[in-house]
């Protein structure tokens, strides 16, 4: 299993040329802001369409622009988490979970969101509205949301940005945890380098739309390919 | 286009949208003439006259305010939403309507308060005959016109009544919705 991408889009003043592959393991793409990292996730997951490129995961094909396949979002197996966690304010959070399973039959669904509820512990805030519960909560709660119907990769777009310092390393721990458990390739965003260096396998460094380096994050860190990257680190 | 046709009744007196309404159901219309050939009826100063100018004057504010409700809610619920394999029935059904409940309850007793008030348009389609169509504010009008002060009086108590407790009851449902 792994996630494979070349995605090219061409928007007024910026350009986004990038191709990189994620094998069974968590890799940062790390970058500014508007390096077009955010713009990568949702290419991948359908959201946005690219001009031209390929996205594969496993042997699914869910975007070639040569072969005119073009698959929506619903039919891409991907767990998205956004910076906002975009929890359904009229849900509460064990709706909210289980609207992540569509299509099955009750009592499956009934067995999977109490496995999420118990995996990510939620079961005192499972009868809450999102607009009761914290940021770190709600981030639980848009994972479980996001893991529940076993998704073959997970794409995290900077989800702890908003959460204190003690709450995003717990939830940072809490991702590796999870990834070993879904053993499943885990693609995050990110500019902070310290969430990189506590959490990924691999870095890959965006800049203006490419990727400029990629690596072990002690690698990128003892050796930045240029000066730009060098700014980077200073900066994360 | 399809926009600036809602909108029109909107801007117009609604007096010309009455009478475009004649223009294209009366006897003689690019609608009503048919229709009349075919089967003798014509639209004209009936029940349903007054029920079609109500409904065309009073349809684009309730189209205008549930698609402004239906647009504020929140692009990326609906981006989750999908990339969490719901179709965009589902979606709509699940995650816009439900968010854009309150905007279209609003959308509904505005657009209803409007097509209760309806004056000109009734009149120049469905006329003003008594017990026919004769709708509440034209009966008000012609009791006031006629001298007849106890019976525009009782109308217009009967009419602030029933538009007071339908406001409360719009008021008391929107507040309960989230």
């Amino acid at each position: 299993m792994g996630v494979s991408v070349t995605l090219r889009k061409q928007l007024k003043g910026f350009r986004l040329d990038v191709g990189w592959e994620a094998a069974n393991e968590l890799v940062a793409l790390f970058g500014f802001s508007g390096s077009g990292k955010t713009m990568t996730l949702q290419m991948i997951v359908g959201l946005v369409r690219p001009d031209a490129g390929r996205v594969a995961s496993g042997s699914q094909i869910y975007f070639d622009s040569s072969a005119a396949v073009d698959a929506k979002p619903q039919e891409r197996r991907f767990g998205y988490v956004m910076q906002n966690p975009a929890l359904f304010p009229q849900m509460t959070v064990r709706q909210n979970i289980a609207y992540g399973l569509p299509g099955v039959a009750r009592a499956m669904r009934e067995k999977g969101v109490a496995e999420m509820i118990s995996l990510f512990r939620l079961g005192h805030i499972s009868q809450a509205y999102p607009d009761r519960i914290s940021g770190g909560q709600k981030q639980r709660v848009a994972l479980a949301r996001a893991l529940i119907r076993r998704p073959d990769a997970l794409m995290l777009d900077e989800p702890f940005p908003a959460l204190d310092w003690p709450v995003r390393l717990k939830m940072q721990a809490l991702v590796g945890k999870t990834r070993a458990e879904f053993d499943i390739p885990v693609v995050l965003v990110t500019h902070d380098f310290r969430e990189v260096r506590n959490m990924a396998d691999r870095v890959i460094v965006y800049a203006d739309g490419k990727v400029v380096q990629s690596g072990a994050p002690g690698e990128i860190n003892s050796s930045p390919a240029s000066a730009q990257v060098r700014r980077l680190l200073a900066a994360g | 286009m399809l926009d600036v046709l809602l909108t029109l009744p909107l801007v117009l007196p609604p007096t010309v949208t009455g009478y475009y309404l004649v223009v294209l159901f009366g006897r003689n219309g690019f609608i009503g003439r048919p229709v009349y050939d075919l089967t003798g009826w014509t639209i004209m100063f009936t029940w349903q006259a007054a029920a079609l100018a109500s409904f065309v004057v009073a349809m684009p504010l309730m189209v205008k305010i549930s698609r402004a409700a239906i647009e504020s809610v929140d692009q990326r619920l609906i981006d989750a939403s999908y990339s969490l394999g719901h179709s965009e029935g589902a979606t709509f059904f699940r995650v816009v309507l439900p968010l854009a409940k309150k905007g279209m309850i609003a959308a509904l007793s505005r657009s209803f308060a409007r097509a209760l008030g309806e004056f000109s348009a009734t009149l120049m389609l469905a006329g003003n005959i008594p017990g026919r169509t004769n709708t509440a504010p034209l009966a008000i009008y012609s009791y006031a016109a006629g001298g007849n002060w106890s019976g525009a009086n009782g109308l217009v108590l009967v009419f602030t009544a029933i538009a007071a407790v339908f406001l409360f009851i719009a008021n008391r449902f929107s507040k309960r919705v989230f």
